[in-house]
């Protein structure tokens, strides 16, 4: 069971959290929801005024005042009276008191227990983890009040064995929630290596695991607050559990009751209070959720992608790199791209690259992660996440013009001009349809058949990206192939809508070798066979090699070099070339030290004017301050004086091949 | 899942293990970590038969073998700084250890992994893939172990990354005496690193011995196979590797590439 190769670049991308700036952790975010800030401070206004309540209570809630009874709103009583002539007001505010106890009693009973017994049961899996879950099971069977009831009979009765009752039931929940996350959370490598560092087992539960599993807990208890406040009152309407000297909002709405025609403010007013604090509960839980919800989907596919709508600026004239093929439908012609983060005078994260593709070609985006390759592909595709944008520049697919077209034209161009895969391809697709009916919806986006005739294209799809058995496997979902069948799926889902070009961002970066291998070999087969443009980005120079006619070396944000593979790993001219090639294994004889280039690549916003290499580079000089342009396909003061080794060949032996 | 695989490590040494996802190479790393169970056979350290420790690995075993994993951001706790980490496993192993002297040694640990004193106080996100990579390290030489199982320790790494971190393992291993137990499913970085070699097909271990002989005379076809499936950045050299693997991939699966004419 080894693992696959996981994603280099959006595992480690620290940009979201700019330079050293304090990573926005679970309280800040949850700050940061206008939902959970106001329904918190409000029920922190009500705790207030719970312990207040003395205070602030106008009367004595319990002191009857027979000729004042049944009285409605008046200057002396804001919510009129009851039946006795107590206080309406008083006795709400003193009811919160009642309803808050009550609800943290269950919920923190609710959660020592159920989160107590989720850690332990969920982490020992196995027999215990069965009958944790029979038990659990059973309980969640019955209903609260009903347990709340059986309780307060058997053990007595008071609000406070009720309340008992209801957080053992409510402590089921917790249990199985803890439990599904710890499941989860068990199978992380930071709880392998805890193992592995020797810990205890009470460090591994509460000190490594609990903080990861928190937010989604207090999410859970904010809710069952609300839930625990509603069973209370209902105990109280039932007259159960309640005390002469407890004011409840249930117990006042059980004397309402029979008031409800002559005097209706005593319904409305605790009705309202108990929906009112229920409400409040569970919106804090949904604020709570989504604000942790949004960071975790922060690390997945954004939904929205487009290019800025509206003409391209025109502060640099579009380059004029008019070719001969440049309307041949299979030809991608990209001059001068930039794209923005930022809106205006925002931060650059791909400047001015420039690049060919015609039918039949495969051009290779190489280079470190955080260069901007996948951001260059996005904007190919008109699919940049929310807030970046394409600046300047131009994309042309057969001569039309994608920069600045219109949503349509963009639509008709991502379905049926280009496709696009990607390093796990599949994921792409929907997991609750099957193979067979995505690739025929595809088809028939594109085409105008049948359905019959589109689940046949289908599998033909599948039979020319080497699935087989393709006919039958039409009904499996994407989760039934894996690895390099997957890929090859995913590979057939981009050519449903039977594209001139295709780009491919790091389409095997998660692949073995062998499947790694066979993935590239049917891409290129295919190009050959229908005649594509491929645009395959990928960090491994070994692919580039096997794979590409052209490379186009990019490094922060700009095209460093750009020319033939062969010339290009033979002579490179960049020392960024030279040092990517150097640093790739299995190039050379086997040196004890491993040739590296020192540092990181720059983050955008600090990429300077001058070469951005420079920091790194062994050949920086002076000149390499000032803004280098591309020349000849290189972009570097010194490349014509610099004499780069390129290739070490005598250690790239072709002899193992045999 | 994994059966008849037999090697040794030697002291200050480091043996690779090479073969596709599924082969059980990390079945073979999980055992010896005591994350897998060992159904039959031994894992033997230092004369000690590691399967009579029963559920419970004895804490000696733990400071002694350790683990880096391939995602380096997964393998921290994404709540905890550095020092915190560090300090944990420190504290585990040496509990009389005060503040100030786990400190000095979380220090001493960033900079044998060549990370800056500043670097402590980050959070994992904060840290770019690399030098989480280098974090994982400090954690697992700070109990001065023996061996170090890596399982796919640089292949989530950019290539000058992954040479850094490759050269830092080496430096330690000379330093420090650690042996390796180096887990990769590529072969040219396991050639790099490794004195020895083991290839895995389907849970078994096809082939052994030290790296040159296994990489330059292959005796299994599986490992030629393997061989010409691993692309260097040497154009040609893939267009042999390229020849000699399409012919070979279609014999051996014939669900290769096969293609429709028309779609
Ligand atoms: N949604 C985003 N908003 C702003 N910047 C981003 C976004 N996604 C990625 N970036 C930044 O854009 C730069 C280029 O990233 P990317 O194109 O993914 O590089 P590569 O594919 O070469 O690894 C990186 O510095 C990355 O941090
Ligand atoms: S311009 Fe200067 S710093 Fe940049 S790559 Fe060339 S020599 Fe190096
Ligand atoms: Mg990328």
């Amino acid at each position: 069971m080894s693992n696959p190769v996981r994603p280099t670049t959006q595992a480690v991308d620290i940009s979201a959290t700019r330079a050293s700036a304090a990573p926005r952790r679970t309280v800040h975010r949850i700050l940061s929801s206008r939902k959970a800030v106001i329904s918190g401070a409000i029920i922190l206004g009500l705790i207030v005024i719970a312990i207040a309540a003395p205070l602030i209570a106008p009367y004595d809630p319990l002191a009857p005042d027979p000729s004042n009874a049944l009285s409605g709103p008046t200057a002396a009583h804001w919510l009129g009276t009851d039946d006795i002539g107590r206080d309406t007001l008083s006795r709400l505010i003193y009811g919160i008191r009642t309803s808050l106890i009550a609800s943290f009693e269950a919920v923190i009973i609710a959660v020592v227990l159920g989160v107590g017994l989720g850690l332990l049961i969920g982490y020992a899996s196995g027999l215990a983890d069965r009958i944790g879950m029979r038990v659990a099971d059973a309980f969640q069977a019955l209903p609260p009040i009903l347990l709340a009831l059986v309780l307060a009979s058997v053990i007595g009765t008071g609000l406070v064995n009720a309340m008992v009752g209801v957080g053992i039931i409510f402590a089921v929940s917790f249990f199985r929630i803890t439990r599904g996350e710890v499941l989860v959370q068990r199978e992380l490598l930071y709880v392998k290596a805890a193992r592995v560092g020797g810990f205890r087992l009470r460090a591994i539960l509460f000190r490594e695991i609990l903080p990861n599993i928190a937010p989604t807990l207090v999410v859970q208890g904010a809710i069952a607050l609300g839930m625990a406040l509603l069973v209370e009152a209902m105990l109280g309407f039932l007259g159960v559990g309640q005390e002469t000297t407890q004011v409840s909002w249930g117990t006042m709405l059980n004397a309402a009751q029979q008031y409800q025609l002559l005097q209706p403010v005593m319904t409305i007013a605790p009705g309202l209070a108990i929906t009112a604090v229920v409400l409040l509960f569970n919106l804090l839980g949904d604020g709570i959720n989504e604000s942790i919800g949004n960071d975790r989907n922060r690390s997945g596919r954004a939904k929205a992608w487009f290019v800025r709508s509206g003409a391209p600026s025109t502060s640099r004239p579009p380059a004029v790199v008019e070719t001969t093929a440049a309307s041949d439908p299979a030809t991608l012609a990209v001059s001068n791209l930039s794209v923005v983060t930022g809106g205006e005078g925002g931060t650059e994260l791909v400047s001015a690259v420039s690049f060919e593709v015609r039918r039949g070609e495969t051009v290779a985006l190489v280079g470190e992660s955080g260069c901007g390759k996948s951001m260059t592909a996005k904007a190919l595709m008109g699919l940049l996440p929310p807030g970046v944008a394409v600046s300047e520049g131009s994309v042309r697919v057969g001569g039309v013009e994608l920069v600045g077209a219109d949503s349509r034209t963009l639509r008709d161009v991502r379905g049926n001009r280009i496709g696009m895969i990607f390093q796990d391809s599949i994921s792409s697709l929907s997991p609750v349809h099957t193979i067979g009916r995505q690739l025929s919806d595809a088809v028939r986006a594109h085409k105008r058949v049948s359905r019959k005739e589109a689940r046949r294209s289908a599998a033909e799809l599948l039979t020319l990206v080497g699935v087989p058995n393709a006919e039958a496997r039409l009904s499996d979902y994407p989760h039934q192939f894996s690895g390099g069948m997957a890929q090859r799926v995913g590979i057939a889902a981009a050519l449903a809508g039977d594209p001139d070009v295709l780009i491919a961002d790091e389409p095997t970066t998660a692949l073995d070798v062998t499947i790694q291998a066979r993935v590239l070999d049917l891409l290129m087969e295919l190009r050959d066979r229908l005649g594509l443009a491929v645009v395959l980005i990928t960090h491994d120079l070994g692919v580039v090699a096997d794979s590409a006619d052209r490379v186009a070396v990019m490094y922060a944000g700009q095209v460093v070099e750009y020319g033939e593979v062969g010339s290009v790993f033979a002579r490179p001219q960049h020392p960024y070339t030279q040092a990517l090639l150097d640093a790739s294994p299995g190039v050379g004889s086997r040196v004890e030290e491993m040739a590296t280039i020192p540092g990181s690549v720059p983050p955008p916003w600090e990429w300077s004017s001058g070469c951005r290499f420079a920091d790194r580079c062994a050949f920086a000089s002076r000149a390499c301050s000032t803004a280098v342009p591309l020349v000849n396909g290189v972009r570097c003061v010194r490349a014509d004086e610099l004499q780069l080794r390129g290739l070490r060949r005598e250690g790239a032996s072709s002899d193992s091949t045999t | 899942m994994v059966d008849g695989v037999s090697f040794e490590v030697g002291e200050s040494t480091t043996f690779g293990l090479v073969g596709e996802s599924g082969a059980g190479k990390s079945t073979v790393g999980n055992a010896i970590l005591g994350l897998a169970p060992i159904s039959a056979g031994s894992v033997v350290f230092d004369g000690v038969d590691i399967s009579s420790f029963g559920r419970r690995m004895p804490l000696w075993y733990r400071k002694a073998v350790q683990v880096v994993f391939q995602d380096p951001l997964a393998s921290l706790n994404p709540r905890m700084t550095v020092r915190t980490s560090l300090r944990h496993v420190l504290t585990r192993h040496w509990p009389s250890l005060k503040r100030a002297a786990v400190d000095a040694r979380i220090d001493d640990l960033l900079d044998r992994v060549g990370l800056q004193p500043h670097h402590a106080d980050r959070f994992p996100r904060q840290l770019s893939g690399g030098q989480c990579q280098r974090v994982a390290i400090a954690r697992a030489i700070a109990v001065e172990p023996r061996l170090i199982v890596c399982d796919e320790a640089v292949s989530a790494l950019d290539v000058s990354t992954q040479a850094q971190v490759m050269n830092l393992l080496a430096k330690l291993q000379r330093d420090m005496g650690i042996s390796y137990l180096f887990v990769a499913h590529d072969l040219e970085v396991v050639r790099h690193i490794s004195n020895h070699v083991g290839v895995m097909y389907k849970g078994s271990m096809v082939e052994s011995g030290p790296v040159d002989e296994v990489y330059e005379n292959p005796s299994q076809d599986y490992t030629r196979t393997l061989l010409s499936a691993t692309l260097v950045p040497d154009p040609a050299v893939q267009r042999l590797r390229r020849e000699a693997r399409t012919g070979r991939v279609h014999a051996l699966s014939g669900t290769g590439a096969e293609l429709t004419p028309e779609l």
